[in-house]
């Protein structure tokens, strides 16, 4: 790989020394204040000492601004330079070599170069400080996540090897009743899978791809899904007469609506059957989720909502209502990035409502 | 037994391979497996497989070039099968020529339908598509019949505007087959107005209304969220 090296230089070229018009009028632009400064000063005292001073401090205001180390070295070289030529004697020519110049123009640039590389650097680390704090978030979010998966996969595990090791020793039920958990266990892992795809999706692009899609359309395909899922839950849909369309990026929402339907049942208690309606509110569409089951906590209703609720909840409580806190708050996200909002109450039938709204029209976006 | 539909296999995955290899043999299929994009070509042409269940990501080249280039000499019924979940490119398989879509993961119930409606298509397209042949497409209770421009259901003459018995005469003749948003465009309103397809989603829901009791629980009419609509295949 003789490239490497050469590689290896550009892209360090690239990063610290790269050249910009912005940058470049910032650095222009700042040293001739300074001359305009050191004049004035000029004029009212005779003394040299103040103008390295201001030179020097042009240099770190330079270094703070722009990118990178070029622009503050080379803001170091011109000061030099133009303190030399200009401010000092003989006025208007280069002059090195009189006594005591050369250590004060030496230590002149020293400092400058040495203020510049400084504060590039302290940039630098704020900024890698910022990207740890993410990743950070990131890792949490991916131990929560990794938490999740390790318990459906002991067993699915567990259960695969026992049977395999001991063949004969299982009756006919025991085994249908092992392979019914496995088969449960993983369809579980599916499922969390499609929401951390939906996260990635969310992710990869800066904002999300709405196409007009019928409310009816939606609702129609969530449904059958969820029943060929869940064939023993009573599911109700009501949608308006007339068709209905809705800008959306309507995987999302699907999403959304699978999620919500899916807690009802495993957090449902004694729940019966679910409700699930879209209908139209001013200049939203409304979409809710509502089941006859348990009621939830006054206080856990405070809190459903906030992104991190369950991940730090967690750490408190057993994990029996895993999947529940990466679900829901993917829920409160998808439907913040349509510009809509989203809000859990008790319902009329006594189970939690889940109910969000969704602009009809691309401008509503901005004003909410 | 007189004939045992040739299934190949285009997958680079050795767990998949076994596992759709001991689903197919158990339901009386000669299974063929590809395990890359060179080997795919070369038994599609030499051992004449009844149906091709191809994975998009192989190792050599992209499933959707092998799909083209398939599609430019046979008309050998191709189902993608694929981790690769963006609508995009379901549709791109889809208007690529490919007779179904299958995502990963599938249960093995639901990738035999999908097998065996392709595989029958397949076999009424040779036979000279008899189906057509009378001129009527029978589904449950719903009759098109070409002859006429009509459609009934359970006896009962519907009436549809011309676009609406289009979309539907389109559907179909493609039964069982999902068609893209694109694609019924195209077919329906010219090659124009593709991009925008509110004006067939309008027509969709007046079918709808026509056609099925609930919209929200279609009996003939399928969605597929965000790629197109399928007609159920007559049983």
């Amino acid at each position: 790989m003789a490239h490497a090296p050469i590689l290896w230089y550009t892209a360090f070229m690239r990063k610290y020394f790269s050249l910009n018009l912005k940058d470049s009028l910032i650095t222009i632009s700042a040293i001739a204040v300074a001359f305009v400064i050191c004049a004035a000063l000029r004029l009212f005292n005779e003394a040299d000492i103040s103008i390295s001073l201001i030179f020097v401090l042009i240099v770190l205001i330079v270094s703070r601004l722009t990118e990178g180390y070029f622009y503050g070295i080379f803001a170091s070289v011109a000061a030099v330079f133009g303190v030399n030529y200009v401010f000092t004697y003989p006025y208007f020519a280069f002059n090195f070599t009189i006594s005591g110049y050369p250590i004060t123009f030496l230590s002149m640039f020293i400092v400058s170069v040495i203020t510049s590389a400084l504060t590039t650097q302290v940039k630098q680390q704020e900024k890698l400080r910022l990207e740890s704090e993410k990743e950070k978030l990131y890792a949490n979010f991916l131990r929560a996540i990794s938490h999740d998966l390790r318990t459906p996969l002991t067993s699915i595990v567990g259960s695969a090897s026992v049977i395999l090791e001991n063949e004969r020793s299982f009756t006919e039920e025991q085994r249908h009743s092992m392979l019914k958990e496995i088969l449960s266990d993983a369809t579980w892992l599916i499922r969390m899978v499609e929401n951390l795809l939906s996260v990635t999706r969310m992710r990869g692009e800066a904002t999300i791809r709405k196409t007009q899609e019928l409310a009816e359309e939606l609702i129609g395909e969530t449904s059958q899904k969820f029943k060929k899922r869940y064939p023993d839950t009573v599911l109700h849909v009501s949608i308006p007469a007339e068709p209905l369309f809705i800008p959306m990026d309507i995987l999302l929402i699907e999403q959304v609506l699978i999620n919500l339907l899916e807690n009802a049942v495993i957090h449902g208690g004694n729940m019966t059957s679910i409700e699930l309606s879209a209908a139209v509110s001013g200049r939203y569409a409304v979409f809710s989720v509502d089941n006859d089951g348990d009621s939830i906590d006054p206080e856990v209703i405070e809190h459903i909502l906030e992104t991190d609720y369950f991940i730090t909840a967690r750490r408190t409580k057993s994990d029996s209502k895993r999947n529940m806190g990466i679900g829901l708050s993917l829920c409160t996200s998808i439907v913040n990035a349509h510009g809509g909002s989203f809000s859990v109450e008790t319902g009329g039938r006594g189970g939690a409502c889940f109910r969000f709204s969704l602009p009809m029209e691309e401008g509503l976006a901005d004003v909410s | 037994m007189s004939h045992k539909d040739r299934i190949l296999i285009v997958d680079d995955e050795n767990g998949i391979c076994r596992f759709l290899s001991t689903v197919l043999s158990v339901n009386n299929y000669d299974v063929l497996v590809a395990r890359t994009g060179t080997d795919a070509y070369m038994m599609v042409t030499s051992s004449m497989p009844d149906l091709v269940l191809l994975d998009l990501g192989l190792p050599d080249m992209d499933g959707i070039d092998i799909l083209k280039t398939m599609r430019e000499w046979t008309e050998t019924p191709v189902i993608v099968v694929s981790a690769r979940t963006h609508e995009r490119d379901k549709v791109e398989a889809l208007d690529a020529g490919a007779d179904d879509y299958v995502m990963k993961p599938f249960s093995p119930s639901e990738l035999l339908a999908r097998i065996r409606t392709s595989i029958r298509r397949s076999g009424a397209r040779n036979s000279n598509l008899k189906t057509f042949r009378s001129g009527i497409c029978r589904i449950d209770e719903l009759t098109i019949d070409y002859d006429k421009h009509a459609v009934l259901l359970s006896g009962k003459n519907i009436h549809l505007t011309r676009n609406e018995f289009k979309i539907i005469a389109l559907l179909g003749k493609n039964a069982g087959k999902v068609l893209t948003h694109a694609h019924i465009m195209k077919e329906i309103w010219g090659a124009g107005l593709v991009g925008d397809n509110r004006i067939l989603r309008v027509n969709m829901a007046n079918i709808r209304r026509k056609l099925e009791e609930d919209p929200t629980e279609p009996k003939y009419i399928f969605t597929e969220i965000g790629v197109g609509y399928r007609l159920r295949e007559t049983e």
